[in-house]
């Protein structure tokens, strides 16, 4: 399916711009010369209403292969996250995104953000990625809520 | 939900750009479990004492047919119980099975094939989950729209009906979408490969689809709709549509699919061998052992080791698990050296026989148990006594938790130190073999009367002692596990002997060519190979004096 990743990338930008969900944002990265480049998306996703992750915007960049959409791009929360199934570098650990597991070519931008916005306040802990942050959702549930607000506030937009 | 509701609520939710399109992806984090399904498979406990019988008494295992196997399918006409085909020749014996299916269930070849392999091959089994809730089992499996009478021009129609609606008030246009590539201009009808369940890709998405899936390897067969959350399994129909030049690769992994989950097929272990070992009547559960000309491979048709009775293969598993978990602390503990117990020479063995004699100081002990070779030798009167755990060396008044790991510790290593031994000396057995063709020659250069017939006991001897070393060895994975006290002491008599005389024969068999004792060899291997059939039937009997 080589090739087709630029032509699919720019339907998912049209697409995405004719109609996203409430509160995301998804672009690629400016280049600095007017030009974007179509294989690194810059995209946020807000905390779910009703959460201890509303009101921050998390920020995750979205780094296409020219094998997508046969395989998924590399999705990192850029700073890392504090969450169980959030690798130290970042790199989000979920079925639909792992090629091994859940991903399929037709999976849009849009349904990976909101595979990621869900993850949020619904951690898995069958497959813990960092240490830190599992072992408080485990172990200390009061405190792992504490490090989530604090999360949310450290990434709440200036308006 | 009837298939109808199904398919409807589907189309919407792929067809229609609506908002809302985007809730139904299915995810976890967790990895399937896909082994979930093993346990039910294994056959009952009493079926294991079956097992890992050695050829010269496994004839009569493997014919029975406990579990009411289709006997007859394989008529190989001359009795044997397991023969080696090329893979080839199962290409018919899986499609025999599969017609069978789609014969008694009504459903297309490409789902039986499916539901067959998620069964494992076992029809009664399919037939009873499939009579008893035919829609949980096709959902399960993946082929419900495959199976629910829409033939994919039929799934394909109607999703044309619904999709041309909806486009209609989005564009002018009446051609088609493809949610891979996303193409901006549409495609005509006929540039669309549809799956029965209604979603459809253009002809180049399907390609890199079908050719990716390929390069995962054997879970290609696996591969579901490209579709995100739809679970309709890819099969060669849409393979054939939609790659043809990759039909071959993609068959090629179903038949290695269909080798690996039939209850009566295993792939030759032989490196780079592409024969089947195939079992006539019962499973190969039922056990018995497997010859391949093409590669001189023996192995175990229920396991695929190489042959191991006595012991079980499930003990034979949980030994090897056991070994591979201690081998560090057990090869620290016994490394590849000893020490001469009289002047601590490191000392490295590099002949089958245990009796060593020390080159620095002449001592002559046991390998073994490092005692003087005088409590051992045969020819001094003493005897071999060294293949007993003795319990009592190991203070078995402490009950501390420390004490206790200790002495299963030591219990252990006594069995791996004897049966690692054993595995060596097998494998020097195995390399004399090439040595043993030379001297041969030797042998029968010295003697101007002799013929080849005349030193052809010492590759008889020599084959023999590969054996017993290879039954030695699971002798001693055999009395770990073997709880009753009773049994044990009369199965390491029969042991002893066999161990005795196995080591004799080595040593009678080494002997430089001058001092060699054709008569003498003759005999012992012929003794030798009794008290080896000995053990087996003794095992195989139930150990019942």
């Amino acid at each position: 399916m080589s090739g087709i990743a630029q032509g699919r990338l720019k339907e998912e930008r049209k697409s995405w711009r004719r109609d996203h969900p409430f509160g995301f944002y998804a672009r690629p990265v400016s280049r600095g010369d007017g030009s974007s480049n179509l294989m690194l998306w810059e995209t946020g996703i807000p905390g779910k209403e009703g959460t201890d992750w509303e009101g921050g915007v998390y920020k995750v960049m979205l780094e296409f292969s020219d094998e997508y959409p046969s395989k998924p791009p590399k999705c990192k929360f850029v700073p890392p996250l504090f969450h169980p199934n959030v690798y130290p570098s970042g790199t989000i650990c979920l079925s639909i995104l792992n090629e091994e597991e859940g991903w399929r070519p037709a999976i849009s931008v849009k349904q990976m953000l909101m595979g990621i916005q869900d993850l949020l306040d619904s951690p898995n802990p069958n497959s813990p990625a960092q240490s830190e942050a599992y072992q408080l959702y485990i172990g200390n549930k009061a405190e792992y809520k504490r490090r989530v607000k604090a999360e949310a506030r450290k990434n709440t937009p200036s308006t | 939900m009837s298939s109808d509701e199904y398919n409807a609520s589907d189309e919407e939710y792929e067809y229609e750009y609506t908002d809302d399109e985007d809730q139904d992806v299915t995810m976890t984090t967790t990895h399937n479990d896909e082994g979930e399904e093993e346990e039910d498979s294994k056959p009952p406990a009493s079926d294991e004492k079956k097992s890992g019988s050695n050829k010269r008494m496994s004839s009569g295992s493997a014919r029975e047919n406990p579990q009411g196997a289709p006997v007859g399918v394989f008529d190989f006409g001359d009795g044997s119980s397991i023969r080696m085909l090329p893979a080839s020749e199962l290409k018919p014996i899986m499609a025999n099975q599969i017609k069978e299916v789609v014969d008694v269930l009504d459903i297309p070849p490409s789902a039986a094939s499916i539901l067959m392999r998620e069964h494992k091959w076992a029809k009664e089994r399919l037939f009873q989950a499939f009579f008893d809730n035919p829609d949980k089992v096709q959902e399960k499996c993946g082929v419900k729209a495959r199976c629910s009478g829409s033939s994919s021009i039929g799934g394909a129609d109607k999703v044309a009906k619904t999709s041309g609606k909806n486009r209609a008030t989005r564009s002018s246009s009446k051609r088609k979408h493809c949610e891979i590539c996303m193409d901006d201009d549409g495609f005509e009808s006929d540039e669309m490969i549809c799956m029965p369940c209604g979603h459809e890709f253009c002809e180049l998405c399907w390609y890199g689809f079908i050719s990716n899936a390929l390069e995962k390897g054997p879970l290609c067969v696996r591969e579901s709709c490209p579709q995100a959350g739809c679970n309709e399994l890819v099969t060669e129909e849409e393979v054939k549509q939609a790659a043809p030049d990759l039909l071959p690769k993609f068959e090629s992994y179903q038949l290695r699919s269909f080798v690996e989950t039939y209850g009566m097929t295993r792939w030759c272990p032989g490196a780079g061998c592409e024969q089947v070992a195939v079992a006539r009547g019962a499973t190969a559960d039922g056990g018995g052992i497997a010859h391949c000309e093409k590669c001189t491979t023996s192995f175990c048709l229920k396991c695929g080791e190489e042959p191991h009775a006595p012991v079980t293969c499930r003990d034979l598993t949980l030994w090897q698990d056991k070994c591979r978990n201690e081998s560090e602390t057990a090869n620290w503990i016994l490394a590849n050296t000893k020490p001469c117990p009289k002047c601590h020479r490191r000392i490295e063995k590099n002949q089958g026989c245990n009796h060593m004699t020390c080159s620095g100081c002449k001592f002559e002990f046991c390998w073994i148990c490092m005692g003087d070779w005088t409590q051992h030798g045969a020819n001094t009167g003493g005897y071999y006594k060294c293949n007993k755990y003795d319990p009592n060396s190991a203070d078995d008044n402490d009950q501390s938790d420390a004490a206790r790991a200790r002495r299963e510790l030591d219990r252990y290593l006594h069995y791996y130190k004897r049966y690692h031994g054993h595995s060596e000396a097998q494998e020097f057995a195995k390399k004399s073999l090439k040595e043993t063709e030379a001297r041969m020659v030797a042998l029968q250069e010295q003697n101007v009367d002799s013929t080849w017939t005349d030193v052809e006991f010492l590759k008889t001897a020599n084959e023999q002692l590969v054996q017993c070393r290879q039954v030695l060895k699971y002798t001693y994975a055999f009395a770990f596990y073997l709880q009753d006290n009773e049994k044990r002491q009369r199965f390491e008599f029969h042991q002893e002997m066999l161990e005795k005389f196995t080591e004799n024969l080595t040593e009678l068999s080494e002997k430089p060519l001058h001092e060699m004792n054709r008569t003498e060899v003759v005999n012992q291997t012929r003794v030798v190979d009794k008290f080896m059939a000995n053990i087996l039937k003794y095992v195989d009997d139930g150990m019942e004096d």
